[in-house]
């Protein structure tokens, strides 16, 4: 799977996802109550904008299948998709980062399935974390929450050999010390408090 | 006037307010660097201390709050690609880009000099033009606040890079996320699908922060990182910038503090969308546009110049008529309502001394900001040999406290990892984040002028057009469109049709 | 970092400048409490004002609550919880610790909420009232300085040959709505309601002409009576105010329409009786005693009155049902 068939998947795949959300929105909008009685109530605005989304991800659905069959048809137009998209990549360089260059370049060769699955699982590690580190906090408490979410994520986001344990528990309990007084007890403003506040 | 002005800095030169200023500033450039802390928020914490200080002082400090908290958010922009505050979103678009060129120098340079005049000079339009000002911005009533808006939207397509339709996409999802929560004027639920932790919507700043700092955090989270990978050119020679280089940008500083400087002054738009129309209008108007995004230093000064054009822009209503043009400035209001001030018409003309204390301590703020970043430049540089990934996790943490300070509800924080994933998901699917925010701040504006200008017509749309300076907005903004198209229409030929 | 050179100085006076600016922000946290046997409070109260900062609510609040430090011994944290026309805050009391360390400041807008189904719980019945400390009497409608309308009575006679022309600005759902409607219903007249948002927008709508009569409060737009850019029609109070001796009441003009703003306080329900009773003995003596906060309630056009929880309570299900019914009968 090359760059080119790869980024009409995602495409795809986000065109058909927003067309359902439009869907779900507009219907939802004749759910609204209203205390005002005009032409343009509440549900004007949303529904607009739902029925833009839709419009758009239309086109998008599209865009996106003319490609894909007209580079499944010959080679020739697959080159010039490919320069097409080699292009808009190229212009979609503002927001992408070392991550993507790579991407890039490993995609010229045989995308490597098993790497692939790796960046996903690193994500989801650090979203699930975090989700524990937000749950948590109300319950324990800021400080150690916090202390703790650190230490982890520290180790997560470094690479094993680079570990400095020492290093990461002080920094973590130091953080989350400092902030904590700084901001409880200079600013007063109120953190959340648990066992140990 | 002089001598007001005058009597006004001899009374900030006490030992006591030139503290307080000074503190204030370094303050406000602590949580304008901080993504996740903002000015708002500084002003916030400070306002009940003044409240035991008299008018002046008091106002000194949120003066340098104020202006620090804004200037602050360049720091992490560049360095990191994260907004230390919304009115920095855009510094990061370019700034960043510079910064891993190697050029990290030049971009502070531009930014902080830019910063400082963009103050100064609307500092200057406050001084001398408000009361004047501050009546023609009440010309602008619902129907011109919908043009505006509209106009505004139509920038989007400026600050798409490759495809429009994920541009707009991106800006429709924006409003949609901002319709979550009490609906304008009927303040019925919408969207909240029986969670009445949405009755509020989603606050800007979790949703500014997760899709720009915590998205981004996830990509990078992808991959391990290896700190000795991250090889950064530290090392920065004078201001980085050269008189010539800036003569160069003359310019668009002007027109992007102007840009600031208007947006400031209508209530209920500030700095953060100051700073993204000053950008795509620099953008649409330059001959390379292509080098937008990349790293080019006009991206720079835009953000960065209309931002802190903003805040003197943001004065003048709340000093010449007692209304606050921005949040901030609505804390300030109440700064001074506590003190038995009321500012207003006869504020100005009366209370002389506090008024001029006000701009004097705007004047000394801003020049103690300019000094303190311009020292301090190549010790924020350092911030880039952090290994990221002890960097990064603490960011989250104080993302964490700054949504969660704004209101004290956990449900915030949430709300940042919700945006924080969108951010990840609109990267990963490639559609551009910046219309996101744009459509989320404009979206309920729009709105809610839509109706309320309706409520004032009697339903018909045709005032709309027609209102003056509605029409201008208009004329503009199909314009732009207009030529935009062509002008890609005309592009498109001369690639030979892809 | 080696090098002591200047450079270096300047950062550390910026962080350390910063430092005791955060450790300056901590006023009066930890101050032991006076009173002999009893240990609330022990620890700063947070107050949470469901309105925006620099508007009135927030400044009667913040006042009445540097005030109250002092009585109770610890310093009370203003917290401003804006959104859904005030029922993010009150929802947020009401889901707090009943341990009497949050407290809502706020006033006849959580009592609408409820009427109109906005929210389902109401003050009266679920919240542990501590207590009435501020009225605002003087509710009134402002015109411009231009304006061809003097005083209420030429308003109400253009409005009856003109229905729906008059463009009155509210907060569609808010305080000033339901005087709109009493009024309506009172001189029997249609207006063009206008949504125009909060305080200081409402005011805008009107110095920019956009709409031809505000509802808000005198003590807010003194200034702009003084300077000539806008007069009132009258003031919705039972009889003249002290503090406006020239402006005329509604009940005088001839229209039935009086109505108080009351800032109340109240606790979380389940909130042990001792404790809000401790916190309205403070609040009395603030409200009765202190004259420095009556001065400072005068210079804002308000009043400082006092009363007790039962007593509150009674007065805010009162002012309630009379809410209901009036925008029963405008339906």
């Amino acid at each position: 799977m090359n760059v080119h068939e790869k980024l009409k998947t995602k495409d795809l795949i986000a065109a058909i996802a927003l067309l359902i959300i439009s869907i779900i929105i507009y219907t939802d909008t004749f759910n609204m109550k209203t205390l005002t009685v005009s032409q343009v109530g509440p549900d004007f605005a949303p529904r607009v904008v739902s029925i833009g989304i839709f419009i758009l991800s239309l086109i998008l659905l599209f865009q996106t299948l003319k490609d894909w069959i007209m580079a499944a048809k010959n080679v020739s137009s697959a080159k010039a998709s490919y320069i097409k998209d080699a292009k808009e990549m190229e212009s979609n360089k503002g927001y992408e980062n070392d991550n993507d260059v790579q991407d890039h370049v490993s995609a010229t060769l045989i995308e490597d399935k098993a790497s692939r699955w790796l960046r996903y699982k690193n994500v989801l590690i650090t979203t699930v974390l975090i989700v524990l580190y937000i749950l948590l906090m109300p319950i324990i408490g800021f400080l150690i929450t916090t202390a703790v979410y650190l230490f982890i994520q520290f180790c997560l986001l470094g690479q094993r050999k680079y570990w400095n344990i020492p290093l990461f528990l002080i920094l973590s309990i130091l953080t989350s010390v400092i902030v904590y007084y700084v901001f409880r007890l200079g600013f007063e403003v109120m953190l959340p408090a648990g066992i140990l506040g | 006037m002089l001598a007001d002005l005058i009597a006004g800095f001899s009374t900030m030169f006490q030992l006591y307010n030139m503290f307080l200023v000074i503190a204030g500033v370094a303050m406000g450039l602590v949580f304008g660097s901080i993504p996740g802390l903002t000015a708002t928020m500084a002003v916030a914490i400070c306002l009940p201390i003044t409240f035991v200080m008299d008018p002046s002082s008091g106002m000194a400090l949120l003066m340098g709050l104020y202006i620090g908290g804004v200037s602050g958010g360049l720091i992490p922009a560049i360095l990191l690609k994260l907004p230390g505050t919304p009115s920095s979103i855009s510094t990061t678009f370019d700034g960043y880009p510079m910064a891993q060129k190697g050029e990290a120098g030049k971009a502070f340079g531009f930014a902080i000099i830019c910063s400082f005049l963009g103050g100064i000079l609307s500092i200057f339009v406050l001084i001398l033009i408000s009361p004047p000002l501050a009546e023609f911005a009440l010309k602008f009533g619902p129907i011109e606040y919908f043009a505006i808006t509209i106009f505004a939207l139509t920038l989007i397509s400026s600050l798409s890079e490759g495809s429009i339709v994920k541009g707009m996409l991106s800006a429709l999802l924006g409003m949609f996320l901002a319709m979550v929560g009490s609906a304008p004027i009927d303040a019925f639920p919408r969207f909240t699908f029986g969670m009445y932790q949405l009755d509020a919507g989603f606050s800007l700043l979790p949703a500014l922060i997760g899709l720009f700092a915590v998205g981004e955090i996830l990509i990078i989270s992808e991959k391990k990182i290896n700190p000795l990978a991250q090889k950064m050119n530290t090392k920065l020679k004078g201001i980085g910038v050269s008189i010539k280089d800036f003569i160069s940008q003359g310019w668009n500083f002007l027109r992007s503090s102007l840009i600031g400087i208007g947006i400031g002054i209508l209530p209920g738009i500030g700095g953060g969308t100051a700073n993204i129309i000053a950008y795509a209008t620099a953008k649409n108007q330059s001959k390379t546009p292509e080098k937008f995004g990349k790293g080019i230093a006009d991206g720079v000064v835009a953000s960065e110049s209309s931002n802190n054009a903003a805040i003197g822009g943001a004065l003048v209503p709340l000093m010449a008529l007692g209304i606050p043009g921005d949040t901030v400035t609505a804390m300030l209001l109440g700064g001074l309502v506590i003190h038995g001030l009321q500012p207003g018409p006869i504020f100005f003309t009366q209370n002389t001394d506090i008024v001029y204390g006000i701009f004097a301590a705007l004047i000394i703020a801003n020049i103690a900001m300019l000094l303190f970043l311009i020292y301090g430049m190549r010790y924020f540089i350092r911030i880039l040999s952090i290994p990221r990934h002890i960097l990064l996790p603490i960011i989250i943490a104080l993302c964490a406290v700054g949504a969660f300070a704004e209101n004290n509800r956990v449900f915030d924080i949430w709300a940042l990892l919700f945006f924080g994933i969108l951010g990840y998901l609109l990267i990963k699917f490639k559609f551009p984040i910046a219309p996101v925010i744009l459509g989320f701040i404009l979206g309920p504006i729009a709105e809610t002028n839509l109706r309320r200008g309706l409520q004032l017509t009697d339903e018909s749309f045709w005032p709309f057009l027609t209102h003056p300076i509605a029409a201008v907005f208009w004329v503009i903004a199909i314009g732009s469109v207009v030529l935009k198209a062509w002008g890609n229409h005309k592009k498109k030929k001369s690639l030979g049709g892809v | 970092m080696k090098f002591v050179n200047p450079r270096f100085l300047f950062f550390a006076i910026f962080i350390g400048m910063f430092l005791l600016l955060a450790a300056c922000s901590n006023s009066t946290d930890g101050k032991a409490s006076e009173n002999g046997s009893d240990d609330y409070p022990e620890k700063s109260i947070t107050v949470v004002v469901p309105a925006g900062a620099g508007g009135d609510t927030d400044r009667n609040t913040r006042t009445l609550a540097k005030n109250l430090e002092d009585e109770l011994g610890v310093s009370l944290v203003v917290q401003n919880v804006n959104g859904a026309g005030g029922s993010t805050g009150t929802r947020q009391v009401l889901d707090a610790d009943p341990d009497g360390y949050t407290v809502l400041a706020f006033h006849d807008a959580a009592l609408i909420n409820n009427v109109l189904d906005l929210t389902d719980y109401s003050i009266a019945d679920d919240f542990e009232v501590a207590g009435i400390g501020i009225l605002d009497k003087a509710n009134t409608f402002m015109v411009s300085g231009d304006s061809k309308f003097d005083n209420l009575q030429d308003m109400v006679a253009y409005a009856k040959d003109h229905p729906g022309e008059v463009k009155v600005a509210t907060e569609t759902g808010a305080f000033t709505h339901l005087q709109l409607l009493k009024l309506q219903e009172e001189a029997d007249v249609e207006f063009n309601i206008v949504d125009a948002g909060g305080a200081a927008d409402k005011i805008k709508a009107l110095l920019g002409g956009q709409v031809d009569v505000v509802p808000t409060s005198l003590g807010l737009v003194q200034e702009y009576v003084d300077s000539g850019k806008m007069k009132s029609l009258g003031v919705m109070s039972d009889e003249r105010l002290e503090l406006f001796p020239d402006v005329p009441t509604f009940k005088e003009q001839g229209y039935d329409v009086v109505f108080d703003k009351i800032f109340f306080w109240a606790f979380p329900p389940e909130t042990p009786d001792d404790v809000v009773n401790k916190f309205s003995d403070a609040m009395e003596k603030v409200v009765k005693e202190n004259g420095e906060f009556a001065d400072k309630l005068k210079g804002y056009g308000v009043n400082p009155e006092y009363v007790g929880p039962g007593e509150a309570e009674k007065l805010i299900k009162e002012t309630q049902n009379n809410y209901k019914e009036i925008y029963d009968s405008s339906k």
